[in-house]
């Protein structure tokens, strides 16, 4: 019938009336947001991929982004997440830690790939079996006795050395506000200020940084200061909690600046959420890189090399939720604290989405990235969010 | 006379989407079917409304 009326002679005003009801249609579809709850093709499912502000002002107005991902590599991921858990549970000896490596969308793959101390055979052969056929990378990180992990209690000092930068300061405390990627200092260590963090039970906004950067120091050192390009040092506040797990650090405004949710560069970019865990695995699955700005290396990118890392041989503890990218250049002392994000497609020119903390690079031979906790782990544990 | 039609046509299409969402939404069909049957609906809503403009 349709096809009888435009042979008919559709005139221009009938075309541009199809044209605009037409829109005006899939428009009140979108407001309706019926894409949400429509389900999809055939061997599609939606994840959700990030929270984000509705209003780019009001860090409360998080919503969820979802995203269509194939359903095997959906499934594939989900799989390395759950024996990546296995892994971190069972936590044989000879385990150092572990990571997922999500596959490319076309493959519809992922892997897991597990850090062991020494290359045992029969280590080998129980990880084979623990995870039951599933794609495994096994590295063995520390062949030999020179490694003492014993030794390894201080991050700070196995940054590497920091001699060769300047710091990023800040020019002027301008506005009143505090941008992240600039130095900082406790009384002992220089770090990074990260961008502003909200808890929603106390509605406030945050200072964050490397909780390492506060190790050294007595209890009652808890000031934050900022370092002023030719000016004097200003407090910007004390610290409120700490959480040596996840190498966070939480300073309460006391002075008169605030955080804020922007980070310094030539083009400042804004903070518009964050990635939860399978948005960082659909960066990883499209080749997406991190951005990061360190007051000491300044900006730098790089490709992600796992996520929802567990992490065992730095601490006595494991930590896990971690995000593994770039390389060991990408970051130096006094860089912990910076935050790795990624451009936010749906958001304005600069709008950036926060992946992860950066807490410290590897200082062993055989491997070269940076780690840090992902925000996603730092909501799921504390409520914080960026 | 423009501006009638552009405004009967917004209530119209209005309702007629809100239909269609509830329609897919008791039947869980996919986005695509849910998108082709907007494209045609609208199609067929101008088709049908054309000669009462016309006249």
């Amino acid at each position: 019938m349709l096809r009888e009326q435009l042979d008919g002679g559709m005139d221009r005003r009938e075309f541009i009336r199809t044209l605009a009801t037409g829109g005006y249609a899939i428009g009140v579809a979108q407001f309706l947001g019926v894409d949400d709850f429509l389900s999809a093709g055939d061997g599609e499912v939606p994840v959700v991929t990030a929270l984000v502000r509705e209003d780019p002002d009001d860090p409360w107005s998080l919503t969820e982004r979802t995203r269509y991902v194939p359903a095997e590599w959906y499934a594939a991921v989900k799989k390395a997440f759950e024996l990546n858990e296995l892994l971190a549970q069972v936590a044989f000896t000879g385990y150092l830690g572990s990571a997922v490596v999500p596959g490319s969308y076309e493959n519809g793959t992922a892997a897991v790939s597990v850090g062991i101390s020494r290359d045992w055979v029969s280590l080998r052969e129980f990880i084979e079996r623990l995870i039951a056929g599933f794609p495994v990378d096994i590295e063995t990180i520390f062949e030999g006795d020179d490694f003492d992990d014993e030794g390894i209690d201080d991050l700070d000092d196995l940054e590497g050395g920091a001699d060769s930068f300047e710091p990023r300061l800040v020019e002027q405390a301008h506005n009143g506000y505090a941008p992240s990627g600039v130095a900082c200092e406790t009384a002992t260590s220089l770090a990074t200020l990260g961008p502003a963090l909200y808890h929603p039970e106390t509605e406030r906004s945050l200072f964050v940084t490397a909780n390492h950067a506060f190790k050294s120091a007595s209890e009652d050192e808890t000031r934050l200061t900022l370092p002023i390009e030719g000016g004097d040092p200003v407090a910007i506040g004390t610290l409120s909690a700490t959480h040596p797990v996840l190498d966070l650090a939480t300073v309460e405004p006391t002075g008169e600046l605030e955080p804020m949710s922007l980070i310094d560069s030539p083009s400042p970019f804004r903070v518009r959420g964050q990635y939860t865990r399978f948005g960082l695995a659909d960066l990883m699955a499209r080749g997406e890189r991190l951005e990061k700005v360190g007051a000491m290396t300044g900006h730098t990118t790089g490709a992600i090399q796992g996520i929802d890392a567990v992490t065992c041989f730095t601490e006595a503890f494991c930590r896990r939720g971690q995000i593994r990218w770039g390389g060991e250049m990408d970051l130096t002392d006094g860089d912990s604290g910076s935050v790795s994000f990624h451009e936010d497609p749906d958001g304005e020119d600069g709008d950036v989405l926060i992946a992860g903390f950066n807490n410290a690079r590897t200082w062993w031979p055989g491997q070269s990235y940076v780690w840090g906790v992902g925000a996603y782990k730092m909501t799921e544990r504390h409520g914080y969010h960026f | 006379m423009a501006g009638l039609t552009i405004v009967v046509d917004a209530i119209a299409i209005l309702a007629l989407v809100l239909l269609l969402t509830l329609v897919a939404l008791r039947t869980g069909i996919p986005r695509v079917a849910f998108y082709g049957l907007v494209v045609v609906s609208v199609g067929g809503y101008v088709s049908i409304t054309r000669p009462w403009l016309s006249s």
